[in-house]
């Protein structure tokens, strides 16, 4: 207790020190997970540093070229070429790029329309309550995949429409988990002092009601961060995601796939940045539910 | 209990209703199928006939009752592919039996591996079995199917040329497919049953059979399991729905001649009403399954069944 507060007038130099404690407490899994996801991340914003080829271009007499490890592969192509000669290393950082991007972009869309929605029916009941819900439910009794394949299909291949195909299928979670959150929330004594001293309900939500609802959010969503990179990768590779020749991570298995005879290499890098973005996503989401929410745990 | 079936039973019919009108207006979202079936440099007459013949110029709602009202006859609308008229019903009922095997088998092949895995896990926490199981848990869970497909293509019927890649046929043509849509299910099965077991196996009345000199396997596999089961239950709807979407993939992998192959194959050209045939018998099976697995849920819980 005293380091704690001797540390806390310390000065700059005590609160880097402090912040490196905090790392180190933490499970290991987490420190690695935080750490792939940092070089994942890092790796795909500054991919045209990292790779002189584009993901795009072609050049068919280097065609079908093994890993660099592989008798007949060379360390230009590190990880091979695909069938149009592309540097497979170039374009699954570049598919890093699109992946993440998706599942940034829609947890973001996602998450927002389902707090405000989830906020609204949960706060104010009667029979928007009722309607929202009950349209919850349905949406939540179809099997996702289906769903996003014809709605996919409906909206045709493109980023934004991935995009919001996802933040479709997301925002009916995140409204139910809000608002059974806000259930309870809303009958505690402060909610019901600031209602009785006047505040608009506006402010009630904003202030009082969202800031409680904040710590299962995080956790939900970054939970569903896995599900949506799983997602946008099983649309890319049925062919109705991200549409060639735009390198997402499913569209690179899919290509693989009519190739698996002779170049073994074109589905499985993909597939493993897919599998390990989940992995993070999933023991990251693990680990915030256990720490900020340990309620979740035990449903 | 009656009160809590009949509201179930609502919620249920709800939803099919809830999934006839979101499928029947997403299928209209994804472009006119005249366009499709004609030449490109057909006139505005002949769209406006063939619009006409497949009754596309009338309008949404109207078109939404009719599908509705043959729908509750059994008539699921004709193919629009190719010349001759099948009906849509027949096409699914070919297709029905491959994609329920494949499904069986995938079920079976779930619990026959998951539930040993996770009770020898659980049991012996902490040794090298349980840590070889929960890796196997943890990245089933991740790797997406498409992915495992194809990785189990590569190696045991390219390199090691033991199983047939695609078709259907004996049961060694089942076992890549069953093994792909089973993969992360098996996984979360695994994963659930080795943490329940560890609660059941920490809980007074395993204590009690032990000390009343029970043998071991009779208190895990007859008490333990019973009680660390259940959970698995609750489960099985999230099984159900990911061999529905398992089935979409793996069936397209693996040119399985089921309801996902012609799902995929009907999407490329348009065919909305096998579209829309096979959405509902997908929606309908998977709503049809958690009712069951709800229903025996509050039957077999006294909790739910009294109050």
């Amino acid at each position: 207790m005293n380091t704690e507060i001797a540390s806390v007038g310390g000065g700059a130099f005590a609160i880097v020190r402090r912040m490196i404690d905090r790392i180190t407490e933490l499970p290991l899994s987490v420190i690695l997970c935080l750490l792939l996801l940092a070089i994942f991340v890092l790796s795909s914003i500054f991919a045209p540093l990292l790779v002189d080829q584009s993901p795009t271009y072609q050049d068919l007499i280097r065609r079908m070229q093994p890993p660099a490890w592989v008798e007949g592969g060379s360390v230009d192509y590190l990880l091979g070429t695909d069938r149009l000669g592309r540097d497979v290393f170039s374009r699954l950082l570049y598919g890093g790029r699109i992946s993440l991007a998706v599942a940034g972009l829609a947890i973001l869309f996602g998450a927002s329309v389902g707090t405000v929605i989830g906020l609204w029916a949960g706060y104010f009941g009667g029979i928007v309550d009722a309607v929202v819900m009950r349209a919850v439910d349905v949406l939540l009794a179809l099997p996702t995949l289906l769903v996003a394949i014809v709605l996919a299909v409906a909206v045709g291949p493109s980023f934004w429409n991935v995009v919001f195909v996802v933040s479709f299928l997301l925002w009916p979670k995140i409204a139910r988990q809000v608002r059974g959150e806000l259930l309870a929330v809303k009958e505690q004594d402060y909610v019901k002092y600031a209602e009785g001293i006047g505040r608009s309900s506006m402010s009630v939500m904003l202030r009082h009601l969202l800031p409680n609802v904040t710590p299962s959010l995080v956790v939900v969503s970054t939970l569903e961060l896995g599900h949506v990179v799983l997602l946008e990768a099983s649309l890319s590779f049925i062919g109705a995601g991200i549409p060639p020749p735009h390198p997402s991570w499913g569209v690179m298995v899919d290509e693989g796939r009519a190739l698996m005879a002779t170049g073994w290499w074109l589905s499985l890098f993909p597939g493993l940045a897919i599998m390990l973005t989940v992995l993070i996503f999933n023991t990251l989401g693990d680990w915030l539910r256990d720490t900020l929410d340990p309620r979740l745990k035990l449903r | 209990m009656i009160r809590y079936i009949l509201e179930r039973l609502l919620q249920a019919i709800l939803s099919l209703i809830g999934v006839t009108i979101v499928v029947f207006a997403m299928v209209n979202l994804t472009g006119d199928p005249s366009l499709v079936m004609l030449p490109e440099d057909a006139t505005a007459e002949q769209i406006a006939m063939v619009r006409h013949e497949l009754g596309l110029d009338r309008p949404l709602a109207v078109r939404y009752l009719l599908y509705l009202g043959d729908l509750l006859q059994g008539d699921l609308g004709t193919s629009i592919r190719g010349l001759a008229s099948v009906p849509v019903g027949r096409i699914i009922a070919e297709r029905l039996p491959a994609t329920l095997e494949l499904g069986a088998a995938a079920v079976l092949l779930t619990f026959l591996i998951g539930v040993p895995l996770g009770v020898y896990a659980g049991y012996w926490k902490g040794s090298s079995f349980d840590v070889a199981a929960r890796v196997f848990a943890v990245l089933g869970q991740s790797a997406p199917p498409f992915w495992v497909g194809i990785i189990l293509i590569i190696i045991f019927s390219i390199h090691l040329g033991w199983l047939p890649a695609g078709g259907r046929g004996g049961i060694i043509h089942l076992v890549l497919p069953a093994s792909t849509m089973a993969w992360a299910s098996i996984a979360g099965v695994t994963r659930l049953i080795r943490s329940n077991l560890l609660e059941t196996l920490d809980t007074d009345y395993i204590r009690f059979c032990r000390i009343k000199g029970q043998s071991e396997t009779n208190v895990i596999w007859k008490h333990g399991l019973r009680n660390a089961g259940i959970p698995v239950m609750t489960f099985s709807a999230v099984i159900t729905a990911s061999l529905i979407t398992g089935s979409v993939i793996t069936e397209t992998i693996f040119t399985w001649p089921g309801l996902g192959k012609l799902l995929i194959d009907s999407i490329g050209f348009r065919d909305l009403p096998v579209i829309q045939g096979c959405i509902l018998v997908f929606a309908a099976v998977y709503i049809v399954l958690n009712l069951g697995v709800d229903l025996l849920y509050a039957f077999l819980n006294p909790k739910v069944r009294v109050g």
